[in-house]
């Protein structure tokens, strides 16, 4: 019998290299999911991420408080457009009504120069079990939104929501009060659908402002 | 140097122990969702629920699997410093909404907390007491700092949870590392005594 062989005792070498293989995993791993340092939150990333590299979202069929179905981007119905888009819910007391009067000022200012022809401002409902034609009726006459400028709607099915959703980044969540919470922005969205700019709910002019130049560009 | 023969204190047997971590596994396929549902029920159950069962695996573990990771693991460096950066990444808040957005980030997030609880118990006993103090001290002090942080910061952190539920984990994070502290000055300081009245 020749009995076990005595155990090699534990090298430096190679915890070292281990050790240190670990924290260049790590290290690798911080890097990306803060975008190379420069975010700490979801939503930082989110809008460090679109305009490195801009999804292009999915055609989305929409029913709109007027009554009918709109294709806003990704086909060819309609004029295209650059377009300023927000998620909300109607009954939100709180955000989403500080984003309808952003909005209703964005639409003054649209109207207020005939260069704007090219940008229409878009209110996406993610609420889709509430907000039904008249829901968001009331919601566009409450900020006197005028159809052909600004677009109040809910996508078609929840899968399209989903996929918007997914695409864009929003997150939607119970708030514990029967409402919900959401990362509110304004998203600038191509005729093309691509997702190019994301801007903080309260600075519509930094994203009227970009989405002119985006416009001029064309 | 007696601390390093003296084991962690775990009474069961290796099948007890894999089958303790089996039911760790199945009771977070189960309630994972409402485990991840709420931020502090996700860092504060969730998390240490897979570093025990990781500890469970560890009992379970093959010898010649296990001679391996003692010969690397020089110390316990290598399995502290996993632990710490473990540690460390998820609680980074876009790091805990990216697992909850991505199949694979939740895989990289039980495997990672798995694999430091396996690595702990030898790590554990091949550490002296003074690199102890260091990684546990370090622990400590980062977690109570991201508690505090969480407490204080003016917007919500995380996309998928609430202030509300920042400020809870947040709190959480603070009593854990106080705890933690506790615990380990607990096991330490008679074995330091020990070691000094020899």
């Amino acid at each position: 019998m020749t009995g076990r062989p005595m155990a090699p005792p534990a090298s430096w070498l190679g915890t070292g290299i281990v050790s240190c293989t670990m924290i260049g995993i790590a290290a690798a791993a911080l890097w990306s999911v803060t975008f190379g340092l420069r975010g700490w939150t979801a939503e930082d990333i989110r809008r460090l991420r679109v305009p490195a590299d801009p999804p292009r979202l999915h055609a989305l069929r929409l029913d709109t408080s007027t009554g009918i179905s709109v294709v806003p981007w990704g086909n060819r119905e309609g004029k295209p457009r650059v377009w300023l888009v927000t998620f909300m819910y109607t009954r939100c007391p709180t955000l989403c009504s500080v984003l309808g009067i952003e909005f209703e000022r964005l639409q003054r200012m649209l109207d207020a120069d005939p260069r704007n022809a090219g940008i229409g401002l878009l209110s996406i409902s993610f609420d889709p079990a509430h907000d039904d034609v008249h829901a968001l009726q009331r919601y566009a006459t409450e900020h006197h939104a005028e159809p052909d400028r600004w677009i109040v709607a809910v996508p078609g099915s929840r899968a399209d929501l989903a996929r918007v959703e997914r695409q864009t980044g929003v997150v939607v969540i119970d708030d514990g009060f029967g409402g919900f919470a959401h990362n509110a922005a304004i998203h600038v969205v191509l005729a093309d659908g691509r997702l190019v700019r994301i801007f903080d709910f309260n600075e519509p002019e930094a994203a009227l402002a970009w989405a002119r130049t985006r416009v001029a560009s064309r | 140097m007696g601390t390093n023969a003296r084991r962690i204190p775990l009474t069961l047997g290796p099948r007890q122990a894999m089958a303790a971590a089996a039911l760790i596994g199945a009771a977070i396929l189960a309630w994972g969702h409402w485990l991840e549902a709420d931020m502090a029920r996700h860092m504060l159950i969730e998390f240490p629920l897979l570093l025990v069962a990781g500890l469970g695996m560890s009992k379970a573990l093959p010898e010649r699997a296990a001679a391996i990771i003692e010969r690397c693991n020089r110390l316990g460096l290598a399995g502290f410093v996993f632990l710490s950066l473990t540690a460390a990444y998820w609680m980074i808040p876009v790091a805990l909404d990216e697992t909850l957005a991505s199949a694979a980030a939740a895989a990289a997030k039980y495997a990672s907390f798995l694999a430091a609880g396996l690595l702990l118990p030898a790590s554990f006993r091949a550490a002296p007491l003074a690199l102890q103090a260091f990684f546990v001290g370090n622990w400590v002090w980062m977690t109570a700092t991201v508690g505090l942080i969480y407490q204080d910061a003016p917007q919500q952190l995380c996309v998928n949870y609430l202030i509300g539920a920042q400020l809870s984990a947040g709190e959480g994070l603070v009593a854990a590392a106080v705890a933690i502290a506790g615990l380990w000055g607990a096991y330490a300081v008679p074995l330091y005594l020990d070691m000094n009245s020899q």
